[in-house]
């Protein structure tokens, strides 16, 4: 696979609204958690701790028509590379797990006269990728942008999608732009909490005792080129899989999910001994964590690779979770130093977790993000430090 | 060429097996009976289709006639790619109405995992036991041929080595107002249409070899599934 180099990035989340402050906040091993029930939404019993931007305007606009959170998240990651490093030849590519589902819950609630929204059926054409549509500059972007929905791996899945559209374009000035959001959405607040798979203790990724996820909100973006320049890591290998079973539970024994990271290795044209950091997808659910450590342990041996995860900081943001996993391998490869898992005290056996508080890494030479999404989508991403 | 006689059969295009649909007798532009939608989610192979999507049930019925003759090595790398992504609002909808009415603790978690865009595709790899990525992808218009166009990146890529392209069309009443409204294409009619690729080079080959199936695919499909041209 030809190495595609990472020429810009940024990311919002409950830690800040650009990647520098969310990165050092990671490293600070900050979770600023909030109650859900503490924002004004319309479906009872939610009064569950969300890692939340305290900040995003929530409420569904009709200017443009069903602009609500998701839209403000993606507009503002995009808006602050496009002042950046965007120029012409550029494709765009989408991705979210629930897109705007606020709008779905004003349609919903208006069609059953619970408020009085005139034209609400303007709302629904303009969920999530239309409402990309409207922002994107005429002439900003080459074509129209591609949405891709694969649950919690839809950012990896575009950026697989920008990878290969990349090579095809190969020996020309074109570039791609990934950009993934989710706000908080109730609908999937109300899912996650009656599927059992909300922590209650406290959302702490690969600690034997954690029982639950904590649900987060935000958006990434990742502006790719097959030049030169950049920061010196390149994507150099992706595998992408799917377990192709239960609808919402990983295979426990990860088959795919060892499947997907062997070939995101072999496409990168390295061993697994070469991999010196893992961000993991790492939810804190004990389904996902101990299915990701058996595969983590069957591909790298017991113990011998730092392992960390986001999740318990800035919850798990969804379908952007895959793309803020990329952009912190990105950055420990970078700058030599892994954040912990926080607030993990321990870890499922066959793992070395970063825990407790960041660590530096012996080497950097390339780095392994992963995702998973409802369904089984399994994706692996292997970047190169090429400094 | 027996792509648009199908009586509620899981039909091949005899004379391109690699095209297949589940859809209604003569392209009628109806909707299926109550009772034709319930044959329809038996046929499927999806378990508990009553919670599912009925657009899910369309699109494995389909994907599962396409690749009745393919092994499970065939299967490894297959992705599926369903374009548009509407077709998750039915059930979106009843959770919603569920949620707002009865609060957080009373949503069914069986239907949980189907309210999201990514049901459909990640649906029929679980029937058909694909283990290739399973997506929803939304483009602009023709989005089929968008598909297309994805797929071959993908396989040239060496991400997959095959890939089967869904269209599929849910004339619920939720679906065909949200569809209609969007203008991406007259919703009155409940189908599914699946074409599976391999390579680069042999799909243009098998373009080729069936034009009477492509032109259908392209002008008339292409138009159900993604509106005007």
């Amino acid at each position: 696979m030809n190495p595609v180099r990472i020429i810009g990035r940024e990311a919002a989340c409950n830690l800040g609204w650009n990647w520098d402050d969310v990165w050092a906040g990671l490293l600070r091993g900050e979770a600023r958690v909030a109650s859900f029930s503490s924002i004004r939404q319309p479906i009872s019993g939610l009064d569950l701790q969300v890692a939340m931007i305290p900040d995003l305007d929530r409420e569904v606009l009709d200017d443009p028509p069903g602009a609500g959170a998701t839209f403000r998240l993606t507009r503002a990651v995009l808006r602050s590379l496009e002042s950046g490093t965007i120029a012409t030849k550029t494709r765009l590519f989408g991705a979210s797990n629930h897109g705007e589902s606020d709008a779905l819950i004003e349609l919903v609630r208006a069609a059953d006269g619970a408020i009085n929204r005139p034209h609400a059926d303007a709302l629904l054409p303009a969920m999530a990728s239309d409402l990309v549509r409207i922002h994107a500059p005429d002439g900003m972007y080459l074509g129209g942008p591609v949405w891709v929905y694969s649950a919690c791996s839809s950012s990896l899945h575009a950026l697989a999608l920008a990878v290969a559209s990349l090579a095809e374009a190969q020996g020309s000035e074109e570039t791609a732009l990934v950009v993934a959001a989710d706000a908080l959405s109730p609908l999937a607040v109300a899912g996650f909490y009656r599927a059992g798979a909300i922590a209650r203790r406290g959302c702490a990724p690969f600690d034997p005792v954690s029982d639950g996820l904590l649900i987060g909100e935000g958006a990434g973006a990742i502006h790719l080129g097959s030049s030169t320049g950049g920061s010196g890591a390149t994507i150099a290998g992706i595998g992408m899989t799917c377990d192709a079973g239960h609808p919402t539970l990983p295979d426990p024994e990860a088959t795919q999910l060892e499947r997907a990271i062997r070939k995101a290795l072999t496409r990168a044209n390295i061993d697994a001994a070469e991999v010196d950091l893992v961000v993991a997808h790492g939810t804190g659910t004990a389904a996902n964590d101990r299915a990701e450590a058996k595969a983590l342990e069957r591909v790298f041996g017991q113990g011998t690779v730092p392992v960390t995860s986001i999740k318990g900081m800035v919850g798990h943001c969804m379908g952007a979770a895959g793309i803020l996993n990329l952009l912190v391998a990105e950055r420990a490869l970078v700058e030599g130093i892994a954040p912990a898992a926080i607030p993990s005290r321990d870890a499922v056996a066959g793992v070395d977790v970063v825990l407790g508080s960041p660590r530096c890494l012996e080497r950097r030479r390339s780095a392994l993000a992963l995702a998973a999404g409802f369904g089984g989508n399994n994706v692996a991403v292997v970047l190169k430090n090429e400094n | 060429m027996s792509l648009f006689a199908l009586d509620l059969d899981l039909a091949c295009d005899t004379a391109h097996p690699r095209i297949a649909a589940a859809s209604q007798l003569e392209l009628a532009l109806k909707r299926l009976s109550p009772t034709h939608r319930e044959t329809i989610r038996e046929l499927s192979g999806v378990p508990r289709a009553r919670h599912a999507s009925f657009a899910s049930c369309l699109g494995a019925a389909a994907v599962r006639g396409l690749l009745q003759q393919q092994t499970p090595a065939d299967l490894d790398d297959l992705a599926i790619i369903v374009v548009g992504w509407r077709h998750h609002i039915p059930a979106s909808w009843g959770f919603t109405e569920r949620a707002l009415t009865y609060g957080a603790g009373l949503v069914n978690p069986v239907q949980f995992p189907h309210i999201l865009p990514s049901a459909v595709s990640t649906t029929i790899a679980a029937v058909v036991g694909s283990h290739g990525p399973a997506l929803g992808v939304d483009l602009e218009f023709p989005a089929f041929r968008g598909g297309l166009d994805l797929a071959k990146q993908l396989i040239a890529a060496g991400i997959c080595q095959s890939a089967v392209i869904v269209g599929v069309s849910d004339a619920s009443v939720f679906s065909e107002w949200a569809q209609t409204d969007s203008q991406r294409w007259p919703a009155h009619f409940d189908g599914a249409f699946a074409l599976f690729v391999d390579a680069p080079g042999r799909l243009a080959e098998s373009l080729n070899a069936s034009a009477d199936a492509v032109d259908r695919l392209l002008n008339v499909y292409g138009k159900l599934f993604n509106g005007c041209e």
